[in-house]
């Protein structure tokens, strides 16, 4: 009898990577050790910027050159990509964030992403929404009741978050919006010319609400008491 | 941020309960995360985005409220009877990029009391402690107008001179607080012909400080450079209401507004002779002007709009339409809405006061990709290979600490650290997985034998980033190290090149390892993954009915049936499984067919493991639960029983 499991969080990034993946969306990824300009200039996050603060950051020590963190979102590989590609694209990049954050049931310093973007001609807003409405449907099922709710990141505008009924609350589960220009102009393009969105979601919530996980330090316990149910 | 309602109705109203007006606030961009009443009101717990400093204060709220329900905004626009004082005083702004504005007013004959209840009850409901009648109305005044405001004693001003100017480097003012502060040459501070009074925009400075002897005050609402502020406030390690909302940016037409409140309140309230207001504004700012096309707004939304709408939806939220109704509109944000700065902006205006529930639901245009080739799903297939040799998967933290280091031999040299890390065990980022393996080894005593692997970043400052494969082993029935990884290079048919480590006694005591035996071995994936070696589907894994680690113990029962031999063993589990939520498990470990047992007939054998998430089971409830179990197969698939 196989004993074998997989970490939840791989069993769900499969499910949801491949919704993505059969309406076109390609695999990126990253490295976890990001420079300060992809992790938050790039994205329109400047220094002086009261925006920094809700991403608490993990800083590298270092000599010279520029200044390296652990990477706070998965949305500092949309830049990265588009340093090599052209439109139309889309892309899902899954993986592993930190951020200095005290440890509680609800809080991790190490937790996980799925970001996503999209930039082609005719997408629009409710291109985004289309998508998204699709993923979470196809992910926690066709009864789920969303709402969409404006949001701000820096990294686009218009923002949006959408929240998932559980238990007859709200919660959010994924922010998201249309491209700010300037990201697109450090993406290589034009503005003027070209359109797109992008999408995040913190992966590890989205696990504890499809499971009923209580403690997000679970993920990394490594007790196997709880890692060993997740197998066929 | 906390609201209370009835002060927002004070300004607006919307003609509608509090609860409603809380969910359209969230729907419309301030997400009200909780309703509670306190007397006869309701305090809303607001999360305003940081572009959105304009709302950091009732009046910011009941405009948005004002906008949202489409109705009349009376903003208090108190008349002053100013009189002529023989007060002098100069003040000199040496760099109007300091301080955009600076406005003031000299208030005579006041006294020093403390507040009357009403401004005590509205203080204390924000969390305000409250101090003398002053201070306590320039407090009320911020939490409802949004200006940070300060007042001084105009008789501790030497030389009836006031400065703002950058602050040198290594200047210091001991703060109201009664804490020296050391400065950086961003700080701005406020001094007379004596003395550094005051660090602007941050906080006070104790030397001239209103205490109960005052007699006559300059009541200050000004405007601060946002940056000069937050960089400020962060050096100095200190964020005050004034601070946070400068930071945000605040209204730069709201100052007399701010300064002929606060002074209404002090008069009727208190008394006093109110000077001339003085309004010091260098640095002329007009109003940005931004074109917005309706196509492009329709082409990003995705949505029809008339322009008829799109004009109302703004003029509601403040904005000025120049010119003809066009295609192409001229607008001009509110002075207030420091966010707005392209047409984007602008969009997002529209887009919010129509609805983001308007907003369709479009396809994106089809497209075929083929995943296959990415070193993601290699990573996966590569699992499903462990996942079949009979692994479980971790997800370790991609720290280290002195011990591991030392325990494993890193170079510390050649490792990346962390400067601010969380504990001192996260010091490091880790440069193998090895000893987070033993770790996790260790933190399961209670399971006899284990086998866990991770698929995981390692980094050194030679090889930067790169991906390993990590495997652990240990128990009692203990599989040689060298033999398994040499399965796993069969399974893969891909020769990874293993550093293989047995864990020796000392080793074992560190990571608290109970077993006998334990070993680690971990493989670098870069060639692997550069080649793709692997191709097929990936397992889904998806029938997981996940219960919660109880803290009491399970109870572990044997049972066999008889049962023809067409019936489906994991069927059979299943419905043992579904019996209650105390069937943790059912595992078949045995399933044979025998000329005993009689024609076409098999012997099915399972472990049941029983546990509930709130008790120690009785035997007397675990003998139940076992008796439901047999006449529930009995039932559904003819079982008989056999032993238990």
């Amino acid at each position: 009898m196989n004993q074998g499991s997989l970490n939840p969080i791989t069993i769900q990034y499969r499910k949801a990577i491949k919704i993505f993946s059969d309406i076109g969306f390609e695999v990126f990824e990253g490295p976890d050790i990001e420079t300060e300009w992809f992790n938050f200039d790039s994205l329109n996050v400047p220094d002086n910027h009261p925006s920094r603060d809700i991403q608490d950051t993990f800083w590298l020590k270092g000599d010279k050159g520029e200044k390296q963190c652990l990477r706070t979102h998965t949305t500092s590989v949309d830049v990265r990509v588009m340093q090599k590609r052209k439109p139309p694209i889309k892309g899902i990049i899954p993986g592993r964030c930190y951020r200095n954050e005290k440890l509680d049931a609800t809080h991790e310093a190490t937790f996980y992403q799925l970001d996503g973007f999209a930039i082609d001609r005719g997408i629009t807003m409710s291109t985004l929404v289309g998508v998204l409405t699709q993923f979470m449907t196809k992910f926690f099922g066709k009864d789920s009741e969303i709402r969409l709710r404006p949001h701000f990141y820096p990294f686009v505008e218009p923002g949006m978050d959408i929240d998932i009924k559980r238990e007859g609350k709200w919660m959010e589960v994924l922010g998201s919006g249309m491209l700010h220009p300037k990201v697109l102009k450090n993406m290589r393009l034009d503005p003027k010319i070209h359109q797109g969105f992008a999408f995040g979601m913190g992966f590890d919530r989205l696990v504890m609400v499809k499971y009923g996980i209580k403690d997000i330090r679970l993920f990394h316990s490594g007790d196997l008491r709880f890692l060993s149910q997740f197998k066929e | 941020m906390k609201v209370s309602f009835n002060w927002v109705k004070e300004l607006v109203k919307p003609g509608k309960s509090a609860q409603n007006v809380a969910e359209k606030l969230t729907l419309s961009g301030a997400e009200v995360e909780e309703v509670k009443k306190i007397k006869n009101d309701y305090i809303f717990d607001i999360d305003i985005t940081p572009n959105r400093g304009d709302e950091l204060s009732v009046l910011g709220i009941a405009r948005e409220v004002a906008a949202l329900f489409n109705k009349k905004l009376t903003i208090p626009e108190p008349q002053i009877e100013e009189q002529p004082l023989d007060l002098p005083l100069r003040v000199e702004i040496d760099n109007p990029l300091t301080c955009p504005r600076f406005t003031y007013r000299i208030i005579d004959n006041i006294e020093i009391k403390p507040s009357p209840d009403w401004i005590v009850e509205k203080l204390r409901s924000y969390g305000f402690r409250p101090i003398n009648n002053i201070v306590d109305i320039t407090n009320l005044v911020m939490i409802e107008l949004g200006q940070p405001m300060h007042a001084f004693d105009y008789d501790k001003i030497h030389g009836a001179r006031m400065k703002i100017r950058r602050a040198k480097s290594g200047e210091r003012i001991k703060t109201l607080d009664g804490v020296t502060r050391y400065l950086i040459d961003e700080a701005i501070i406020i001094e007379d012909d004596k003395n550094i009074m005051d660090l602007a925009g941050i906080m006070g400075g104790e030397a001239s400080e209103v205490d109960e002897k005052t007699k006559r005050i300059i009541l200050e609402a000004a405007v601060f450079n946002p940056v000069l502020i937050r960089k400020t406030s962060k050096h100095i390690g200190l964020t005050t209401d004034a601070s946070y909302r400068f930071e945000r940016q605040i209204d730069k037409e709201g100052c007399i507004r701010a300064l002929n409140r606060a002074t209404e309140l002090i008069l009727d309230t208190f008394g006093g002779t109110p000077g001339q207001a003085v309004d010091i504004c260098k640095d002329k700012i007009s109003p940005k002007v931004i074109e917005i096309e309706i196509k492009k707004v329709k082409n990003l939304l995705g949505i029809e709009i008339d322009i008829k709408s799109a004009k109302n939806y703004l003029e509601r939220v403040g904005f000025e339409i120049r010119g003809e109704l066009t295609s192409k509109l001229k607008v001009m944000a509110p002075s207030w809405r420091n966010d707005i700065k392209i047409w984007q902006d602008v969009a997002e205006e529209i887009a919010r006061i129509n609805g983001y529930a308007k907003l369709e639901q479009e396809k994106l245009k089809k497209s075929k990709i083929d995943n296959e080739k990415t070193t993601y799903y290699q990573k996966e297939l590569l699992k499903d290979v462990l996942y079949d040799l009979g692994f479980n998967e971790v997800y370790n933290y991609t720290f280290l600490s002195n011990k591991d280091v030392e325990v494993f031999r890193s170079d510390p040299l050649n490792l990346y650290e962390v400067e601010n890390p969380v504990a001192p065990e996260n010091r490091y980022l880790r440069d193998k997985l090895s000893p987070m393996m033993a770790k996790t080894i260790g933190k399961n005593p209670t399971f006899e034998s284990i086998k866990i692997f991770e698929v995981g970043e390692v980094f050194s400052k030679t090889d930067k980033e790169s991906i390993h494969l990590g495997i652990g082993i240990a128990g009692k029935e203990y599989e040689d190290i060298n033999k398994l990884t040499e399965k796993i290079n069969a399974a893969l048919d891909f020769d990874l090149i293993w550093q293989i480590s047995e864990l020796n006694i000392e080793e074992n005591e560190r990571y608290k390892i109970k077993k006998k035996r334990a070993a680690v071995a971990e493989a670098d994936l870069t060639l692997f993954l550069k080649q793709k070696p692997l191709k097929g589907a990936l397992k889904s894994l998806q029938g997981t009915r996940y219960r919660e680690i109880s803290r009491f113990p399970s109870v572990t029962r044997d049972i066999a049936f008889i049962v023809d031999t067409s019936i489906d063993s994991t069927r059979v589990s299943a419905s043992i499984l579904a019996i209650s939520p105390k069937v943790v498990q059912a595992e078949l470990f045995d399933e044979f067919a025998s000329p005993k047992f009689g024609e076409g007939k098999k012997n099915i054998a399972y472990h049941v493991q029983l546990q509930a998430s709130d008790k120690t089971l009785t035997k007397k409830e675990a003998d139940d639960l076992m008796k439901k179990i047999t006449s529930a197969i009995k039932k559904e698939f003819g079982g008989e029983i056999r032993s238990f």
